[in-house]
C-alpha cells in the first residue's frame, strides 16, 4: 500500500503519495522530506489559523507538528488511517495544548467587528481591494462566524468544509465516532447561517436596505 | 418525505454528499413541494458555495518556519547517521572497557569459588581438592606415570592428574574431549565451560572473547589439575562476555597454546 521505493528523483516525488513520500523522508531523503513539507505546510497552517484564530499559534504548530513527524516517524502506521487524517490530528493536539495553555478556548464574539477584526484579516488579503470589496467582507464575515463557534463545532468546520476531510478522516483525527462529526457538521452549519443571516439584517439595517438573507 | 426528514439529509444534500440516489430525489421532490425546505436547503447551499470559496484563505507559513524545519531534519539525520560518529575511538574505549570488566568479574568469581571449595565446601570437595593437589605435587611434570587405577575405576570425581598417560576422564565441564592428542603433559586447555546456568544462554545475541589471565590456582576451583611448579605463573583463559557484560563461559589454555603465549607477553609489556 505504501511501499519504499528509494532513489526518486525531485520530479517524480511530486506524484508520490503521502505515505510514501513520508517513508522516504523517515529514511532520511531530504529532497522528500522538503516535498512533504511543501505539500502540507499550507494545510496545516491555515487549519491552525482557522482553528485558532492567531498567525503566530498557527506558525508555531506548523512548526511543531513537522518536528513531531521528525521525531516520532515510526508512530504513523498508515492501516490506521490516512497520512491527512495522522497530520491533522497532531496539529489539533499541538492546538488544543497550545489554546489550553495560553487559555484562549473561548469564542470570539462576532458582534464587536472592531475587536475581532485582528487574526481574521491575516486569513484574506485581497488582490484588488476595491473590486473584491463586497466579496471580502463577505468572507471576513464568515471566518469571524467560524471563528466565533464553540470549539467542537469550529473543528468539524474547519475539518470537513475547509480542509475538505471526509466524515471518516475527521472522526479519526478529532477522535470520535463518524455520527457524532456528521450531526456537529449539522449543527455547527445553522449556526454559521444564524450567525451570517444575523449580520446581513444588521448590515441592512445601517445601510437602509430590506435584508436579503446570507446569499453571497 | 416529511420536513424533519429533509432536515436530516440537508446537509448532504446542500454539499453533494448524499450518496443514496432514491433519497437524493427523493428529498429535492421535497423541496419542489415545501417552500420553507426550499428556502433551507437554497441557505445550505450558499453556505457551501461561500465556504468553498473561503478554503484558499489563509496563506502559507513564513519561510522561517521552513528553515528552522529543514536544519531540525537535518541535525537529526547527522545525529543517527553512523559515518558521523566517531567510530574507531568509541571502539577501543569499549574494548578496553569490557577487557576490565571482564578480567574483574573472573577474578571475582575465581577468587570466590577458591574460598568456597576451601574454606566452606562439603568435606568430599575439600577432600577433592586436597587429593588433586596432592597428586599433582606427587606426580612431576614430564613424568611417565602409569594411570593410578583408583582415580579411573572406582566411581569417584576424576581427578586429572599430569600424565602422558592421557586419561580416558580428561574431559571439560562441558563434557566435550579436550583434545588430548594436542596437549602438553601437564595442565590441559580445557572447552568452555559454563558460568551462568544454560537455561540463560538463549538470551545471548552477541558477545565477545576475551583473554584474561588469572592466578593459576582458579584451575582447582574448575576441577582441573594445577601444576605446582608453576603455582606462582597466571594461566590464561577466554572469557565470552555476553551482549550485557555477564561473563557467560571460560575457557582455560594450556601454556603452550600460542593463545597464552601471546598473551604472557602481553602481560609482561
Amino acid at each position: 500500500m505504501c511501499g519504499l521505493r528509494p532513489g526518486k528523483s525531485d520530479m517524480a516525488l511530486e506524484d508520490v503519495a503521502d505515505c510514501e513520500l513520508f517513508k522516504l523522508a523517515m529514511a532520511g531523503e531530504e529532497s522528500a522530506f522538503v516535498s512533504l513539507y511543501r505539500r502540507w505546510q499550507g494545510n496545516i497552517y491555515r487549519f491552525s489559523l482557522r482553528f485558532s484564530g492567531s498567525a503566530s499559534i498557527a506558525e508555531d504548530v506548523t512548526q511543531e507538528v513537522f518536528l513531531s513527524l521528525i521525531d516520532s516517524a515510526s508512530r504513523f502506521n498508515p492501516a490506521l488511517g490516512s497520512f491527512s487524517s495522522y497530520v491533522y490530528g497532531i496539529a489539533r493536539n499541538h492546538l488544543l495544548r497550545r489554546m489550553s495553555r495560553e487559555r484562549i478556548f473561548a469564542p470570539i464574539a462576532e458582534n464587536s467587528e472592531e475587536e475581532n477584526r485582528g487574526p481574521h484579516e491575516e486569513m484574506s488579503r485581497p488582490s484588488d481591494p476595491l473590486g473584491d470589496i463586497t466579496q471580502q467582507e463577505i468572507k471576513d464575515s464568515l471566518h469571524r462566524a467560524i471563528a466565533a463557534l464553540p470549539l467542537r463545532y469550529r473543528e468539524v468546520v474547519v475539518l470537513c468544509e475547509l480542509e475538505e476531510l471526509k466524515y471518516e478522516e475527521a472522526a479519526r483525527v478529532i477522535g470520535c465516532p463518524e455520527g457524532t462529526v456528521r450531526s456537529r457538521l449539522h449543527r455547527a452549519r445553522s449556526l454559521l447561517l444564524h450567525k451570517l443571516r444575523k449580520k446581513t439584517r444588521k448590515d441592512s439595517q445601517t445601510a437602509g436596505i430590506a435584508p436579503a438573507g446570507c446569499t453571497p | 418525505m416529511n420536513c424533519q426528514t429533509f432536515e436530516a439529509l440537508i446537509t448532504d444534500l446542500a454539499r453533494d454528499g448524499l450518496q443514496d440516489e432514491t433519497m437524493r430525489l427523493r428529498a429535492l421532490d421535497h423541496s419542489g413541494s415545501c417552500s420553507r425546505c426550499a428556502a433551507r436547503l437554497a441557505d445550505e447551499r450558499a453556505l457551501t458555495a461561500l465556504l468553498k470559496h473561503a478554503r484558499a484563505d489563509g496563506g502559507d507559513a513564513s519561510a522561517h518556519v521552513e528553515t528552522a524545519i529543514l536544519s531540525a531534519f537535518r541535525s537529526r539525520w547527522i545525529r543517527v547517521t553512523p559515518a558521523a560518529a566517531p567510530q574507531p575511538v568509541r571502539r577501543t574505549l569499549s574494548s578496553a572497557y569490557w577487557s576490565i570488566a571482564a578480567a574483574l568479574v573472573i577474578t571475582v568469581i575465581g577468587v570466590a569459588a577458591f574460598r568456597l571449595l576451601h574454606f566452606s565446601g562439603p568435606d568430599r570437595n575439600r577432600g577433592e581438592i586436597r587429593a588433586r593437589n596432592e597428586a599433582a605435587r606427587e606426580v612431576p611434570m614430564q613424568t611417565v606415570t602409569p594411570p593410578a587405577p583408583a582415580t579411573a575405576g572406582e566411581g569417584s570425581a576424576p581427578v586429572q592428574v599430569a600424565s602422558s598417560a592421557k586419561p580416558a576422564a580428561a574431559k571439560s565441564v562441558t563434557g566435550r574431549p579436550a583434545h588430548p592428542e594436542s596437549q602438553p603433559a601437564d595442565e590441559m586447555g580445557t572447552d568452555f565451560i559454563l558460568l551462568t546456568p544454560e537455561s540463560e544462554l538463549f538470551s545471548i545475541e552477541s558477545g565477545q572473547l576475551i583473554r584474561v589471565l588469572l592466578p593459576r590456582t582458579v584451575l582447582a576451583s574448575y576441577g582441573l589439575p594445577v601444576n605446582q611448579e608453576r603455582l606462582s605463573k597466571p594461566v590464561a583463559a577466554q572469557v565470552l562476555i555476553s551482549q550485557d557484560g555477564v561473563a557467560r563461559a571460560i575457557r582455560f589454555l594450556s601454556d603452550s597454546d600460542p593463545r597464552f603465549v601471546s598473551s604472557a607477553m602481553h602481560s609482561k609489556r
